[in-house]
């Protein structure tokens, strides 16, 4: 493992947009990323800073903002964690078939692309979101190949 | 300070909206980063209750980051008239269209002339 943004010397993100840059950092010097660009590379990533987006958007649109933030690589891919102060747990709404709901599928597509998601509470109060996103391709919903003419 | 990276501290996001119409299509070419901040831009210029707007075209090819808060902002839309994205849809959006099954939601076109002639057919219920 290798811990990072952990310590006085890394600020909380405060916004959606630093904790992605904070995410892609970490993973392109962590050299987990296979050495071919190429679509692969590029789906990993993908799925980690949608991940990491849709988990900040959460503690600043509903949390009140982000409180705590660490993320760290390891081989069994990212691991995510953000806190926020408040103690509602996020909630999967459900969708009439059909329409699009102005947001609520942050969470159900946090749940998708994660291989574990964790809900701790955080002291005094709030709650802390813990996910692993795997960097290998491993276990994503399948990708549709396009047709071979 | 985040030193990481180069880029616009102090803007509230790396995106870009420009918007133009063409008889009652309205055009609008997002390029960029586009989540919950910065996003008013693209909210005005997807304004589900825009008159005179039959169709929206979405040139999207220079999107290089979009989550469901910015999905929800394309989506709106949708509703009511055909969205169609145009240009080469980035792997990355590809993605999170395929993943949370918005991308039956809108029409695709290679190109901005063809996405604003494309026939459309009615959505079915």
């Amino acid at each position: 493992m290798r811990p990072v943004d952990t310590g006085p010397a890394y600020p909380v993100p405060r916004t959606a947009m630093q904790a992605r840059d904070r995410v892609q950092s970490l993973i392109e010097s962590s050299g987990i990323l296979p050495e071919t660009s190429g679509p692969p590379g590029e789906d990993v990533l993908s799925d980690a800073l949608l991940v990491t987006s849709e988990l900040a958007t959460n503690a600043i649109r509903h949390g009140g903002g982000i409180v705590g933030f660490s993320a760290s690589v390891s081989s069994d891919g990212l691991l995510l964690a953000v806190a926020d102060a408040s103690g509602d747990h996020p909630v999967t709404l459900v969708r009439p078939p059909g329409t699009f709901p102005v947001g609520g599928f942050g969470w159900p597509l946090i749940c998708r692309l994660a291989r574990s998601v964790r809900i701790l509470p955080a002291q005094p109060v709030g709650k802390r979101i813990e996910v692993l996103v795997p960097l290998d391709g491993a276990d994503s919903p399948p990708v549709r190949v396009p047709d071979q003419r | 300070m985040d030193t990481h990276h180069a880029g616009t501290y102090g803007a509230d996001a790396r995106n870009s909206v420009e918007t133009r119409t063409e008889g009652d299509v309205r055009v609008v070419v997002m390029a960029g980063e586009f989540d919950m901040d910065g996003a008013d831009e693209l909210r005005t210029a997807l304004d589900p209750e825009a008159d005179g707007v039959a169709r929206f075209v979405l040139d999207v090819s220079g999107v290089t980051f979009a989550d469901s808060t910015a999905l929800s902002i394309m989506l709106q839309p949708a509703l009511n008239r055909p969205v169609v994205l145009a240009g080469e849809i980035p792997s990355r959006l590809g993605r999170l269209l395929e993943v949370t099954g918005a991308d039956r939601a809108f029409a695709v076109a290679p190109t901005v002339a063809e996405a604003v002639v494309l026939i459309v057919p009615p959505r079915r219920r």
